[in-house]
């Protein structure tokens, strides 16, 4: 008798096995229309899509280039050929701003997707398994928590700077390194939650294998949860990357890292607050973006407030 | 309730433990060793086997790590590559520095974010609960550092009336060494005060919508009561949990908040060392920041632990 021909494991499958997932899809249409009607998700998200819109097409948007030491005069103040000023080399403060953008995108998705992948394997297996390796995993996450994530993130960048890499490399690795320890946690606390559900041991009865089960059973719905981590760890991400270019760490001058931008700026504030004004808002409002769209996400996702 | 605190203080000294390993380990993440990197340029390889071999790095690294970690505990924690001078003794002039900031800081986070809280759940949805909440979204979204820059330029450039850099100690003058941490610690605390105002007003909302308080409505206690006596205390709670956690954060953000300042704490010696390379430096003040951290922790989980018995038989 093949798979499938059962008409006992087809009922199972059908009635159980499937039922989280199922109460999930209710139709992309009617998902939207209730993303939508959560008006602050859809402003945080409309922020985030300026933003990014303005990293992919910086070539077009940016008036000058943020490297032209010759874009105007040194320190002028805004006007209607430099909208956010010059900075202390008379480049074009809003060029920067916009290509700063890219850093921040690049740094925040790739750190956070690194961080995602990482920390959901290691949290899937640690939830899935238990046991020692559960120990394991467990000790691996407390440990991480055990140190102040900026201090973390600045020594393995420091450590890591200096081995011939590209800039951000060390800075993503560092980002990676203390948010994964966050995504494991959900994972294995969403695995451990599934693990117990009735469809997961029909699985298991049905002699579906390990792999099998946490590809078809367990991952799709930690996912969930995990979104919201990842717009969190996202957000995190773009003003950890800020706070380590500030203080050296980052990425080095004379990248357009917003963070860099301020440190520059803080030596003559009071000659050209512009220069340090703008690139504080720049970081500030996107951060604002995620995480109302965080806060969204997690009422979008939490079952008891539909 | 001593079992919970003996459980919570193993714990505590197995990640201390931890914290010493990877410390200890991570400066062996560096392409190179230390020596290579700072030595490396300039000295033949002969010279340099031989300053390995002085500091006991040609050794096996658990022997290594024993070595190190006895002195440690001994609070010793060898000499700056940099400057040449003893790193216990810095550490000691540096660390209440530090932790009066942060000191300041918490208490700043904790007046405003309780008050702010407690008021914006008295009218929810109102125009002071908007005004409130936008204000906590948005100092979360702060990065220390621009809000620093802004309070620099508005306090000390514009208004001049309080210190943009530098530090005097607390016994040798209290109302200046105030007024010199008074930027950096507001600069410092937002977001933590921004934490726990959200923290205060939803936990007091919650609170308020039980039962226990509709019946202390309809007997007829006055709203002040209500709200001093049966609400607040309850939603005290997880207020104060927060605070725990938020308190040991308040040592990272130190980090940046004391470089900008210019306050010769802890934190500024560890960003120092970061950018000269200065690595015996580094794992000492990693130790000690990380080693606080977690003490902090775990102070708040015990304090937990006491007001909430729930959560002792967890």
């Amino acid at each position: 008798m093949g798979e499938g021909t059962n008409p006992v494991a087809e009922a199972v499958n059908t009635a159980d096995m499937r039922q989280p997932a199922a109460r999930r899809r209710e139709g992309p249409g009617r998902a939207w229309r209730r993303f939508v009607r959560h008006r602050p998700a859809v402003v945080g998200a409309a922020v985030i899509v300026v933003y990014l819109l303005a990293a992919l097409l910086a070539d077009v948007l940016a008036p000058y280039d943020p490297l032209d030491m010759g874009a105007g005069s040194r320190l002028s103040g805004p006007d209607a050929a430099h909208w956010f000023g010059t900075d202390e080399f008379g480049r074009d403060v809003l060029s920067r701003v916009i290509y700063g953008a890219r850093i921040a995108f690049v740094v925040g998705v790739l750190s956070a997707m690194g961080a995602a992948v990482v920390g959901m394997s290691i949290g899937v297996l640690g939830g899935y398994f238990g046991g020692l390796l559960d120990r394991g995993v467990t000790m691996l996450i407390d440990l991480v928590f055990a140190f102040p994530t900026i201090l973390l993130a600045i020594a393995v960048a420091a450590f890591l700077t200096g081995g011939g890499m590209p800039p951000s490399v060390p800075v993503i690795i560092a980002l990676c390194v203390v948010q994964a320890p966050h995504f494991a946690r959900v994972a294995r606390g969403a695995t451990m939650a599934i693990k117990a559900q009735p469809f997961v041991e029909a699985a298991q009865v049905l002699g579906g294998s390990h792999p099998r089960i946490i590809r078809s059973h367990i991952a799709p719905n930690v996912v969930a949860p995990l979104l919201v981590q990842f717009a969190l760890s996202f957000s995190y991400a773009i003003l950890a990357e800020s706070s380590l270019s500030f203080l050296g760490v980052g990425h080095p001058p004379p990248a357009p890292s917003w963070g860099a931008m301020l440190t520059g700026a803080y030596g003559y504030v009071e000659r050209a607050p512009w220069a340090a004004f703008f690139p504080g808002m720049a970081i500030t409002l996107l951060i604002l973006g995620f995480n109302i769209l965080g806060d969204g996400l997690r009422d979008f996702f939490d079952p008891t407030r539909r | 309730m001593n079992r919970y605190i003996v459980q919570k203080l193993i714990s505590l000294l197995l990640v201390q433990f931890g914290i010493s390993v990877v410390v200890f380990y991570m400066i062996r993440l560096v392409p190179g060793d230390a020596v290579d990197y700072i030595y490396g340029l300039y000295m033949s390889s002969g010279r340099i086997e031989e300053i390995r071999a002085l500091w006991g790095l040609d050794r096996p690294l658990v022997v290594q790590y024993l070595e190190w970690i006895g002195r440690v505990l001994q609070l010793d924690f060898g000499r700056s590559l940099i400057s040449g001078y003893p790193i216990a003794d810095e550490i000691f002039s540096r660390l209440p520095v530090t932790l009066h900031l942060s000191f300041m800081a918490g208490t700043w986070s904790v007046i405003f974010g309780v008050t702010l809280g407690v008021i914006a759940s008295r009218y929810p949805n109102g125009k002071i609960d908007g005004l409130v909440t936008t204000t906590g979204i948005l100092g979360l979204a702060m990065p220390h550092f621009w809000l620093a820059t802004l309070l620099v330029l508005v306090f000390a450039v514009y208004l001049n009336i309080l210190p943009s850099v530098g530090y005097v100690s607390l016994l040798e003058d209290p109302v200046e060494s105030t007024l010199s941490l008074m930027l950096p610690s507001l600069a410092l605390g937002t977001t933590m005060a921004a934490a726990v105002m959200r923290m205060a007003r939803s936990a007091m909302l919650d609170v308020l919508a039980h039962e226990y308080i509709r019946t202390a409505r309809a007997k007829g206690v006055r709203e002040r009561r209500v709200f001093s006596r049966h609400a607040l205390r309850n939603a005290f709670i997880p207020v104060l949990t927060l605070i725990g956690t938020e308190t040991g954060k308040l040592l990272g953000g130190s980090l940046i908040i004391e470089q900008i300042f210019a306050i010769p704490g802890i934190g500024q010696y560890a960003v120092e060392a970061v950018l000269s390379r200065d690595y015996p430096v580094l794992q000492a003040t990693m130790i000690v920041i990380a080693g606080s951290y977690v003490i902090i922790n775990t102070l708040a989980d015990i304090g937990y632990g006491l007001l909430d018995p729930r959560v002792r038989y967890d």
